[in-house]
């Protein structure tokens, strides 16, 4: 389990804070 | 939703029938499992960490680092999950939600209030936090970041306020902790 750090503009579109979440790893992809 | 009209509650209900019928247990005993956990359960016990925090960096190091060695080392319940804790800055202001259930230290916080099983705040609070937290009356200024945590089964949250003006003692300390300040919707 990952503690993922997501900008709530990149979930919702707007917002300025932060939301933290738990990601199991098989929901995670490598990046590039 | 409340919790009990959940389809999940009619299934824990079923289960509970079930091995009382088997004979694995009883309902007393099942009572007398939850009464234990429910005594020992109370804010004072996440509040007595915080003022430990706020007295003695060296416990203040260890909780952010090991919430769960910082519970153990000041006696407190075993927790069977990952306890992490977030402290306040200036800068940043940390609240905590669980969006798909009521996931919460309840043993250093005692049971959950009402609101934060509510619908409206596990899904307002990760969408809109600082319109959320000025309804509670903690209006933060525009320069102070909210972070928000969402709990889960495997990790559950605590959050460690800035110490505010007064107390001198631990115990004096720990008596200005309240609930609210320990889930991020109050300063303190």
């Amino acid at each position: 389990v990952y503690g993922v750090r997501f900008a709530a503009r990149d979930l919702w579109g707007t917002g300025s804070h932060t939301v933290i979440v738990d990601l199991w790893e098989s929901y995670l992809e490598e990046a590039g | 939703v409340s919790h009990e009209e959940l389809p999940v509650a009619a299934r824990v209900r079923r289960l509970e029938e079930r091995v009382v019928a088997a004979g694995l247990t009883t309902d007393e005993e099942l009572d007398a499992i939850l009464d234990g956990l429910l005594e020992s359960a109370s804010p004072l016990n996440g509040a007595r960490m915080v003022a430990r925090a706020w007295t003695d960096p060296a416990y203040r190091e260890l909780l952010l680092a090991d919430g769960n060695a910082a519970a153990e080392e000041l006696g407190m319940p075993s927790q069977n999950y990952l306890l992490r804790a977030v402290a306040n800055t200036p800068e940043r202001h940390n609240v905590v939600v669980c969006t798909l259930c009521s996931c919460y230290p309840i043993a250093l916080l005692g049971p959950s209030p009402g609101w934060y099983r509510s619908f409206a705040y596990r899904s307002r609070v990760v969408r809109e936090p600082r319109a959320v937290l000025a309804e509670f009356g903690l209006g933060l200024p525009d320069d102070v970041e909210i972070a928000v945590w969402d709990a889960s089964a495997e990790t559950r949250y605590l959050v460690v306020p800035r110490r505010p003006e007064g107390g001198v003692t631990e115990a004096e300390l720990a008596a200005l902790v309240t609930r609210r300040g320990l889930i991020g919707t109050a300063a303190v």
